[in-house]
């Protein structure tokens, strides 16, 4: 008999303890169900539409996606997002390793070395892009004064269509200081006593690299790839700001740079939206964004998933 | 108790916050009535908007003007589109267009007729046909912009020439003898009007007699003949010292651009396509500099063309959900059609667009806007085409422009392929 009032108030408890937790987290439900799932529903409905903010809207069916697909400024800029995305992000991940592995080791001075290195990350990007634009200055600019000096004729790195992305992938190098903390702290982690029993072994630095140290961060570095390649899927900033000031004059601030070369997909997406005034057709380049990048982290969690399992990392 | 404490605080605070949403624009009580009014210059330009807007506050019993400076586009469709929205707006006329073709604006000729103002005599006609849309003009013009020639004059000295250009043909054997290159190839000064950017794209076009639409303003014509020959001669001259030479120097300047550095006023560019704007930049950045302004010449064949360039006007324009109407049609009159008209022009370096202001002593004496006004009373400007996909349409003729002035693609398979994109376009 107590065992069964026990229960019953363990029952209560339970039933208690959920209408409390779920009263704690009901302001975050709140704030999803208005300010993510609502828009997001609201934006798969529009993207059916032709609609602008003041006048109603009107159903097309599928017409947005028809054109979204005929169009080659979406395909172009997919291509220079994708670029982005397979280019960019192991540049990145490359030089956040290397300088990772650089400050890993012990020297003088490590600590404001680090925060050195780190401090680019924490640059307004609107800011880092104007100078960037300086920097990139064929005349002018550093990169080219330090290219001549070597005796390479740099070349109009924002003006030049074949050079514009590889311009953003320079600039990108910049701005790796969160990927090489974080490499930093996988470096920390990969156990002492593998690299002592190398030792014994007679490896080289090389060999080590390869099959201790890389085997025991990749987990963390395919991590890294997902986010960045997700992130460049929302490359936006640096464009606008380049497309912005790099426009000559005139009105036209709605193009994508020199040959609409560094026409990303947000930002042409964004020109659609508030340039066009298509919001219908924004919304539905949006959902095939939103599918895009859902196939993308679906393919890469597969990946880590098979990574992890195999035992690579030192396991 | 506990429980109607709480409840009296609430009601309180319901009360309290649903005063603060009640507040108004409009305050009755003998107040003035508020107008908020967004232009969209910033700086010393910007100070004299303040200054006319302190002027209409002077003179005002019944209303007061909250001026702000807003540059960014997105901020004026979200506004214009919601509930916060302001009673005026100062954008350009193709954002008119833009806004108006989505139903964004009020047509102002209906609130002009109710108060008997008569629109036309007072502007320039190709100031209002800028502001029309389906036969109703949605904005009142303030400044007229066009675009004519600057020239070196001691280069041209330099070269023995006492006159500027007056067909592109001559220009272009000025433009060859007046270029300079290093041992490298680089360019030190660069003859031919390859920049601003935005004239490759227009003047340069215009001058040849080539033109993007039909007069209609709705039918697109990349494949008019007129712009090949100007692409033409365009790429003819990049051939001549290397395209990849010629891009660096336009993109120098492009960065340097209205600055101490820019190339005109450090005397590396002999002619340039450029607004009344300028002059008044030559006298704060480049005061050495030796130049005139003319017109911008036409072509052997069609010398007719001389002077052709773009006309835009920067216009005032009441959204839909403006909430003080009249006050908002107060104000467009007093900045448009008043003795502060003329300070504000000449302040912020801006041709008029109100037809009285073209035979005024003030604007006259400015530097070099005789040429300008004299430009201006042709009347033939080329007009903006009237099409709700004009900014795509003006991406895509960059862009294809982008592949010829890159020698990425021929002037006419270019133009053809821009035809074949154009298509698709509403």
């Amino acid at each position: 008999m107590a065992k069964q009032v026990a229960k019953k108030k363990n029952k209560g408890f339970h039933k208690r303890d959920n209408i409390n937790g779920f009263l704690f987290a009901l302001p975050w439900i709140i704030g999803f169900i208005c300010f993510s799932l609502v828009p997001l529903m609201t934006s798969l409905y529009y993207s059916f539409t032709e609609f602008n903010p003041v006048k109603p809207a009107v159903w097309v069916g599928l017409k947005n996606f028809e054109y979204i697909f005929k169009d080659p400024l979406v395909l172009k800029s997919l291509k220079n997002t994708m670029f982005m995305a397979f280019v960019s992000t192991p540049v990145n991940l490359f030089i956040a390793l290397l300088l990772a592995a650089l400050l890993n080791s012990k020297f003088k001075g490590r600590g404001v070395v680090r925060t050195i290195f780190f401090m680019p990350s924490i640059i307004p990007m609107i800011a880092a892009t104007m100078v960037w634009i300086w920097m990139f200055d064929p005349t002018y600019g550093y990169i080219n004064r330090v290219l001549s000096s070597i005796g390479i004729d740099g070349p109009a790195w924002l003006v030049n269509p074949a050079y514009t992305k590889w311009a953003l992938v320079l600039m990108g190098t910049w701005c790796v200081g969160t990927t090489m903390l974080i490499c930093l702290a996988a470096l920390q982690e990969v156990p002492g006593s593998y690299y002592e029993s190398a030792d014994i072994d007679g490896a080289n630095s090389i060999g080590k690299f390869f099959n201790i140290t890389l085997p025991c961060m990749a987990p963390v570095l395919i991590y890294q790839a997902i986010l960045n390649i997700i992130n460049s899927f929302q490359y936006f900033t640096q464009v606008y700001v380049i497309v912005n000031a790099s426009s000559g004059g005139g009105n036209s601030n709605a193009g994508g740079g020199p040959a609409n070369s560094i026409l990303m997909y947000p930002l042409y997406l964004f020109n659609t939206a508030f340039s066009y005034m298509k919001m219908g057709r924004a919304s539905a380049m949006a959902w095939l964004l939103f599918t895009i990048v859902s196939i993308l982290t679906f393919i890469m969690i597969k990946v880590t998933k098979k990574v992890s399992e195999s035992g690579v990392g030192g396991e | 108790m506990k429980k109607a404490l709480s409840c009296l605080l609430a009601s309180v605070m319901l009360i309290t916050s649903l005063t603060a949403c009640g507040e108004t624009s409009g305050e009755s009580g003998g107040k003035k009535e508020k107008i908020v009014f967004w232009y969209s210059h910033t700086g010393n330009e910007g100070e004299y908007y303040i200054q006319a807007v302190e002027a209409f506050n002077a003179g005002q019993d019944k209303y007061e003007v909250e001026a702000l400076s807003v540059t960014d586009k997105q901020k004026y469709i979200v506004a214009i589109s919601g509930n916060d929205c302001p009673d005026l707006i100062e954008v350009s006329n193709q954002d008119i267009i833009s806004y108006a073709d989505s139903g964004l604006l009020s047509p102002i000729d209906t609130i002009a007729e109710q108060d008997g103002y008569a629109l036309e005599g007072t502007y320039s006609n190709q100031a209002l046909e800028a502001n029309i849309l389906g036969g109703q003009v949605y904005g009142v013009p303030l400044t007229s912009i066009i675009i004519q020639m600057f020239y070196n004059k001691d280069i041209l000295a330099e070269l023995g020439y006492s006159e500027p250009p007056e067909t592109m043909e001559e220009l272009y054997e000025m433009a060859v003898k007046a270029t300079q290159v290093d041992e490298s190839g680089t360019i030190t000064r660069l003859g031919y009007p390859l920049f601003p950017l935005a004239s490759a794209r227009q003047e340069l076009i215009y001058a040849f007699g080539g033109a993007w639409w039909a007069e209609d303003g709705t039918t697109l014509t990349p494949d008019n003949e007129k712009i090949l020959d100007s692409l033409i001669m365009n790429l003819k001259y990049r051939e001549l010292y290397g395209i990849e030479k010629v891009q660096e120097f336009i993109a120098t300047a492009n960065t340097n651009r209205y600055t101490e550095n820019d190339m005109f006023f450090a005397g590396k560019q002999l002619f340039r396509f450029d607004g009344p704007w300028l002059a008044t930049m030559i006298t704060d950045y480049g005061p050495d500099v030796n130049y005139g302004v003319t017109l911008i010449p036409g072509t052997k064949a069609n010398p007719e063309n001389r002077g052709a360039s773009r006309y835009e006007t920067t216009s005032l324009a009441i959204p839909v959900s403006a909430q003080q109407n009249e006050g908002a049609w107060e104000l467009i009159k007093f900045l448009s059609n008043s003795d502060e008209t003329k300070e504000l022009l000449l302040g912020i370096g801006s041709l008029p667009a109100l037809l009285s202001l073209y035979e005024d002593s003030d604007i006259l004496n400015q530097p070099n806007y005789e040429a300008f006004v004299e430009a201006l009373k042709t009347e033939n400007g080329i007009q903006y085409a009237k099409i709700g996909d004009l900014a795509k349409y003006t991406s895509l003729i960059e862009e294809y422009l982008d592949y010829v002035y890159n020698g990425m693609g021929t002037p006419e398979d270019s133009m053809k392929r821009l035809e074949e994109q154009a298509k698709m376009l509403e």
